[in-house]
């Protein structure tokens, strides 16, 4: 065990040790990011823009604002008379004089969602879809603290029974807001229906699956081809190893080398660019894990079937490309037609980015990524069966 | 003890090595001296579990290499043919790797690899990256990973190819060393000086198979206790035979057109009679020397074929 960590430890040591890697490794892949990220949109984080004007100014329209921010928009409140001077925001959603009024009374209340026409379309997409599940919530709500209060439930063909708004309601429904959700929408559309992933929530996850697979590529496969070429492999296998475990020490050594990678641009897209990442760590993890074990083995078949360095070089690179743009690196999968997102899916990558998708742009838990995960890790092990039949240790 | 028993290894239809059998015991250098192609770097790897042998058996102190592999790599230490070494990495860099690949751990690796790195002399250029050093730098940090683990047997694998003298006369000392220390050493080498200063006893090797043993007291008697009289000149080989073969205490080593090695008793005048008798019958001779036995006719005479740096 503790010569598959020397192994392991020795690749990442002859990775920091290889003078470019500064620039393929962190300036390149944090530059793609930054680059890509503000091409696709310019907003870094799914927190949407959404100026509220409340004109009610009532417990029940600030309760509504509160939902909206919890649905992830980055909300500023407006009083109507600042919002008649200042200009027009991107999205602005009016709620009129007499909502709480309205909603005590069972009468339908519209709110006022104003797109300026040259706002982010996705976006707005987007909003509109919060808007409405903020409603719904806020009625849940409504509805949880009323059964609370034991009122009679509202018949439909009646006016509701006004309900009254006092301390009692409001702390019953403050109880109602924090806790989990009792009805919960999942909104679920095909691939034309539901926003593209743009931005930054596109190009961090893009970037770091493709930086991944062309750099754990090339230098996982390069090593291995090298330790071949000068016999070290040869030397290392006189040693009080099984082939297995060498084998183990170098595929632990190219997960690391993933890790790295995907962990130098989590960091630098988190801290230094403000991305956004999910509200998932563990599916996140789960999900870099997986891929990072599929790119190390995918390096190791590599490093044991091609001969030079050259060879390997130009070779993982090409195809890493390869994968990365049908995968839906370069542009979201959602954006090609259906054909090309299904044959796109025989990258691992497009596996990978539609987790990270799920995680980032939509907003999906971690049992989201379960099926990615295992696919991620079927191609992992099939590389990795295949890699260690034709890897030869001496010719 | 390393023993080797019956170890043969084929590549398709071609026996590498057949059938060899001998055994190296601890302090002593036991040399494998062949041409190329002789079956050195197979029977190497068998020994060091890169290659499967066809058949045989390899025991080192009772530990069976085909039954515990693990344990049978613990205690030995291989400096291959080729320079095995990162070349980005220094020396000590090197050394700190292979030295915990063979289980060296904290303080203790630190003090070998300093210690290593003096006996070869490459303490002062320790931190530079490897790939810089001269031919013979690198062999002898090639042998320095190998023997950083102390290991019992020490496989070297003509571990002086194509160096300068100096870096030569430093490894040959360094083996003398380790062996001094208790360690069994095996050493392949296809120069005959080498293994005739190096080591105790010697494996003669050719196409696959031992020859002959023994230390070199023991070779040259295979050749006879004469002195060795080598002619070249233009005469055919059949027209010296019937000349040597008429006296019969000449015995030939070696004959083929225009050479000739002769093996000649240790009497006085015996070799200048023997050479006015060739020049009597009209052979032209170009060049006459007279040696004492040594590995070169024991092994022309043993494999019919010189063996040339
Ligand atoms: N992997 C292999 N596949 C096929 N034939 C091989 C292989 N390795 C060695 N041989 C052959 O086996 C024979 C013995 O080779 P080996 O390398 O053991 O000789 P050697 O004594 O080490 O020679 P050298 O002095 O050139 O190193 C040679 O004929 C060689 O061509
Ligand atoms: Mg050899």
């Amino acid at each position: 065990m503790r010569r598959i960590l020397t192994l392991a430890l020795h690749d990442l040591r002859l990775t920091a040790k290889d003078r470019p890697v500064l620039f393929w490794m962190v300036i390149m892949p944090v530059g793609f990011v930054f680059l890509f990220g503000s091409m696709g949109g310019g907003e870094r984080t799914p927190r949407i823009d959404l100026t509220v004007v409340d004109e009610d100014g009532s417990f029940l329209s600030g309760a509504f604002a509160e939902a909206l921010g919890r649905e992830g928009f980055r909300i500023t409140r407006m009083t109507p008379q600042v919002a008649d001077t200042s200009a027009a925001p991107d999205r602005r959603l009016r709620v009129p004089a007499g909502f709480q009024d309205s909603v005590r009374a069972g009468r339908q209340v519209p709110v006022f969602l104003d797109i300026q026409s040259d706002a982010n379309a996705a976006a707005s997409f987007t909003a509109e879809l919060h808007v409405q599940r903020a409603i719904w919530k806020t009625i849940v709500n409504l509805i949880a603290s009323g059964h609370e209060l034991g009122l009679a439930p509202v018949r439909a063909n009646e006016p509701a029974a006004p309900f009254a708004v006092d301390e009692v309601f409001e702390s019953a429904f403050t109880a109602a807001a924090a806790r989990p959700e009792i009805i919960t929408v999942e909104v679920e559309s095909g691939g034309r229906g539901r926003p593209v992933p743009s931005g930054m929530n596109h190009s961090l996850p893009a970037t770091i699956t493709l930086f991944m697979l062309i750099n754990t590529g090339i230098y996982g496969g390069v090593f291995l081809t090298q330790e071949k070429q000068d016999r070290v492999l040869a030397r290392q296998a006189t040693y009080p190893m099984s082939p297995a475990a060498i084998l183990a020490g170098k595929l632990l050594g190219r997960v690391l080398m993933g890790l790295t990678q995907a962990l130098i641009l989590i960091l630098a897209g988190r801290f230094l660019l403000g991305a956004y990442l999910g509200n998932s760590a563990f599916g996140l993890f789960a999900v870099i894990l997986c891929l990072s074990f599929t790119v190390a083995a995918l390096a190791l078949f590599w490093g044991a079937v091609l001969r030079s360095v050259e060879q390997t070089t130009a070779i993982t690179l090409v195809v890493s490309l390869f994968l990365g743009a049908i995968g839906g690196c370069w542009w979201p999968l959602d954006v090609v037609p259906a054909w090309m997102r299904a044959a796109g899916h025989v990258s691992p990558a497009a596996w990978a980015m539609d987790a990270f998708h799920a995680l980032i742009s939509f907003g999906a838990g971690p049992g989201a990524v379960l099926l990615p995960c295992v696919i991620l890790v079927g191609y992992g092990l099939l590389f990795l069966a295949v890699g260690a039949r034709l890897l030869r240790f001496s010719d | 003890m390393l023993s080797v028993e019956g170890l043969s290894r084929s590549f398709g239809s071609l026996q590498a090595v057949r059938d060899i059998s001998f055994r190296v015991h601890p302090g002593e250098i036991y040399g494998l001296l062949g041409p190329n192609g002789a079956g050195k770097t197979t029977t190497i790897s068998c020994i060091c579990g890169l290659l499967r042998p066809s058949s045989g058996r390899i025991e080192l102190h009772g530990t069976d290499l085909g039954s515990q592999p693990i344990a049978f790599k613990r205690r030995i230490g291989v400096v291959p043919q080729e320079i095995a070494l990162y070349g980005d990495l220094s020396a000590r860099e090197n050394l700190s790797f292979w030295g915990r690949l063979a289980g060296l751990r904290g303080s203790a690796l630190q003090r070998r690899v300093t210690a290593v790195l003096e006996t070869v002399g490459l303490a002062e250029r320790s931190r530079e990256p490897c790939r810089k050093f001269s031919g013979g730098m690198k062999r002898r940090l090639n042998l320095a990973v190998g023997m950083v683990h102390e290991p019992q047997l020490l496989l070297l694998d003509e571990p002086t190819v194509g160096i300068d003298v100096q870096a030569r006369i430093n490894i040959l000392d360094v083996v003398r060393d380790i062996a001094r220390r208790g360690t069994a050493v095996l050493y392949t080498t296809h120069y005959l000086e080498e293994a005739q200063e190096l080591c105790d006893r010697i494996g003669i090797m050719d196409k696959g198979k031992i020859f002959a043993e023994g230390d070199l007291e023991h070779l040259k008697g295979l050749v006879g206790e004469g002195q060795i009289l080598t002619l070249r000149g233009g005469f055919a080989a059949d027209a010296l035979r019937p000349v040597v073969a008429a006296d019969d205490t000449v015995r030939i080593v070696s004959l083929e057109d225009g050479a000739a090695m002769l093996d000649i008793p240790p009497h006085r005048g015996e070799v200048s009679s023997v050479l006015s008798r060739i020049l009597g019958h009209g052979l032209s001779i170009d060049d006459i020397s007279i040696q004492e036995p040594n590995l070169q006719s024991v092994f022309l005479k043993l494999t019919g074929r010189e063996l040339r740096d």
